[in-house]
């Protein structure tokens, strides 16, 4: 910690102490004991052998030292982000994108665009958290640059090692485009959950139907999930099923708490 | 009622004569409404200024009690008015037992009958009830248990393990500090792994436990020898303290018995007097202790400000207790571990759970009480918190009743600042550095670089932030040391 008690006499003491341990009580003596608080901890009527000598001081030494501990001097602080005035973002959108990047990372593009069409501001953990996970993945790191906005170069020339490093983004930002909730698709929901029971659709078509449901018009959502949770009598495509069954829910979820 | 216990009997009760003056104020027929009493307790409603009146029991045969005010003291100043109007015959004998009274005492009942079957594993001297009674021993005292000759031999050997243990230790660390720190033998992390293990033996878990961390120490960074000589000096007190038990004062002969490594049993714990209100879950962290997980969830009353520790644990590939949750507020009755300035507490009953901490008003000053800066109008938590200066003075008030306390919880109002090649929160008061070396990102990111209420763990190698209170939300930024399942936070 830093500061050790005022007058330095305990730190300097300490100092000297320390040292006598270091090379060992049988070579070193030690040093004679200042007058204060420290001394009355130590004040023995028999004097014990060079090596309790040496641990009773350092004991009181330490005791005084931590609970007497006092700030160091008072320090610059850093320079602050320019305020963003956007309102933040709900925590519950916080919450929603947890549960996408643990589970359905597939779905984080439309978070960001979700976000960005409410107007919200980026919170800093989320925005180094996002930095951090995304400094691999220019295309995704250029997104949540440009959503988090000044704060997102304030944090990475603070930490360039962790956050990657931030090159101004020439001309407009390269991230994903707000995706439309409802962009049509060519596959009828209502099959989907048919074709998987039928075994006509199988592991195999797992990305594309991800896909599918993830472009989705989100009133075909709800009826969807609620299909495929209920196909679950075909053994080989009853697992994939009920996942894309909570793909669809969790983006649903996230379309609701986002746009509410 | 013929087994009554004289009226000085229930006065020696008292924690001091304030508490006793404090109990008969409030030992008066017209604050109590539905008294009673039989031969195994008294109950009664207290009707205070408080809108709601408190519950009160008190059982005689062991002499606890129950009641729901937020006091601290034990026996709470209702629970021993309570006693001095039953022993000045004012407590009617005959009415049905009000149902708080009947299900806490069915729930000791229970307790205690369930007992026996525990008994084998624990350590009869850490029963906290027993050594809770007052030196003047009601008339009502049950018959005394059976000699059970053989416990009690088992128990003779495990102190007679211990103090051998113990005796060995001191010894070990006198050897440590006559050759010198430098000397060959503590470079390799063997020797200590071997000390730790006669510890383990010995049945000093705790204690074995905190010589491995002083051993991973060993040559690690400038001033390491200091950071050696300082634990090794304070596990020396530890150690002789633990060879002077029965000389300490009952309060901190529970500290000593906790950090050697003695266990208390969970349910001598929940029979103590709890802490009842509100609590909210202000931070954890979890770290990698001896293959297991420990979860340290740090909980504060938002009626006296009192903090609570509750630890859970998770071997490989178990999932580490989420609940309750950060920034959660619960109404329960959280039960302390015995030991001075203990922390380490159970979570009771759960009342309710309010759901989330308080935002703050508006316009908000009352004294004490800082609010989030925010750049907007938003609403802030609102939490209790004080200068750097104010948390040195907490945590130095905690150190000097327990100079071997590892970690203490603190709430401060300080802003985020790189200093030397770490890093340090500082505020008008002045500045304390940050543990470690590693980049603080999430706290920086939190605060944005601005004083902000910050939740943080003292420890001798400096702060351990816990949470920030941004904005709308409390922020986790606790360590996640361990092998739990990666959360989104972590780095991939």
């Amino acid at each position: 910690m830093s500061g050790s008690g005022g007058s330095g006499t305990v730190a300097d003491h300490w100092s000297a102490v320390a040292t006598v341990a270091l090379l060992g009580a049988d070579r070193r003596r030690l040093p004679a004991l200042p007058t204060g608080p420290v001394a009355d901890l130590v004040d023995r009527r028999d004097p014990p052998d060079p090596a309790s000598a040496l641990a009773d001081r350092a004991a009181a030494l330490t005791i005084a030292r931590r609970s007497g501990v006092r700030p160091g001097p008072v320090l610059p602080t850093l320079i602050t982000p320019p305020p963003d005035p956007r309102p933040g973002c709900p925590p519950a959108a916080i919450a929603v994108l947890e549960t996408v990047l643990d589970e359905w990372p597939e779905l984080f593009e439309e978070w960001l665009a979700l976000v960005r069409a409410r107007g919200w501001r980026l919170p800093g953990d989320v925005t180094a958290v996002l930095l951090a996970r995304f400094c691999a993945v220019p295309s995704l790191r250029a997104a949540v640059v440009a959503l988090a906005g000044p704060l997102a170069d304030w944090l990475s020339e603070l930490f360039p090692a962790a956050l990657g490093s931030s090159p101004r983004p020439s001309g407009r930002p390269t991230g994903p485009e707000p995706v439309p909730a409802g962009r049509p698709v060519g596959i009828d929901p209502a099959t989907i959950a048919a074709g998987l029971e039928s075994g006509e659709f199988g592991v195999r078509h797992k990305p594309l139907l991800q896909h599918v449901l993830r472009s989705l018009a989100i009133d075909d959502l709800e009826p969807l999930a609620d299909a495929l949770g209920r196909a679950g009598t075909n053994p080989h495509t009853m697992g994939l099923a009920l996942s894309l069954a909570d793909l669809a829910r969790t983006r649903l979820t996230m379309i609701r708490e986002l746009t509410r | 009622m013929s087994n009554r216990w004289p009226l000085p009997e229930v006065e020696a009760l008292a924690a001091d004569a304030a508490a006793l003056a404090a109990a008969r104020l409030a030992a008066l027929p017209a604050k109590w409404s539905a008294a009673g009493c039989d031969h195994e307790a008294a109950w009664g409603l207290f009707i205070g200024a408080a809108g709601e009146p408190y519950q009160t029991v008190v059982e005689f045969t062991t002499v606890a009690a129950r009641c729901s005010c937020p006091s601290r003291k034990y026996p709470c100043k209702h629970a021993l008015a309570l006693l001095l109007l039953w022993a000045a015959g004012h407590v009617p004998a005959g009415p049905a037992r009000l149902p708080f009274a009947g299900e806490w005492l069915a729930r000791r009942a229970a307790r205690s009958a369930a007992a026996p079957a525990r008994e084998a594993d624990a350590e009869p001297e850490a029963a906290p009830q027993v050594r809770a009674r007052p030196a003047g021993r009601p008339p009502v005292d049950p018959a005394p248990p059976p000699p059970d000759s053989a416990r009690d031999q088992r128990a003779a050997e495990r102190m007679a393990r211990m103090a051998g243990g113990l005796i060995e230790f001191d010894r070990w660390i006198g050897d440590c500090l006559r050759t010198g720190l430098t000397t060959p033998a503590l470079a390799s992390y063997a020797a200590w792994d071997e000390v730790a293990a006669r510890l383990v033996d010995a049945q000093l878990g705790s204690l074995a436990n905190r010589v491995r961390r002083v051993g991973s120490l060993v040559g690690v960074g400038r001033s390491w020898h200091e950071r050696v000589l300082a634990e090794l000096s304070i596990l020396r007190v530890l150690a002789e303290a633990g060879r002077r038990l029965a000389t300490l004062p009952l309060d901190l002969a529970d500290s000593v018995r906790a950090a050697l490594g003695v266990t208390v049993r969970q349910a001598d714990v929940l029979d103590r007097a709890p802490e009842s209100g509100s609590w909210a879950m202000l931070g954890r962290s979890d770290v990698l202790e001896d293959r297991i997980v420990v979860r340290r969830s740090w909980l504060r009353s938002l009626d006296s400000g009192a903090w609570a520790l509750v630890l859970s644990f998770a071997a490989y590939g178990q999932a580490l207790a989420d609940d309750p949750r950060l920034g959660e507020v619960l109404v329960a009755d959280v039960h302390r571990y015995p030991g001075r300035h203990e922390v380490r507490s159970l979570i009771g009953l759960v009342e309710s759970r309010s759901g989330t901490l308080p935002l703050a008003p508006a316009a908000s000053t009352a004294a004490g009480l800082a609010r989030a800066r925010t750049p907007r109008g938003a609403p802030d938590l609102l939490l209790a918190t004080t200068s750097l200066a104010g948390a040195c003075a907490e945590v130095g008030r905690a150190l000097a009743g327990v100079p071997w306390l590892e970690r203490w919880p603190v709430c401060v109002l300080a802003a985020p600042t790189p200093v030397g090649d770490g890093w340090a929160l500082t505020d008008h008061t002045g500045s304390l550095h940050l543990a470690g070396v590693a980049a603080p990102i999430a706290l920086v990111a939190a605060t944005q670089g601005r004083a902000m209420p910050i939740v943080a763990e003292w420890t001798a190698e400096g702060l351990v932030p816990l949470a920030v209170a941004a904005a709308d939300r409390l922020v986790d930024i606790g360590p996640r040391g361990g092998f739990h399942e990666r959360r989104w936070r972590d780095a991939p």
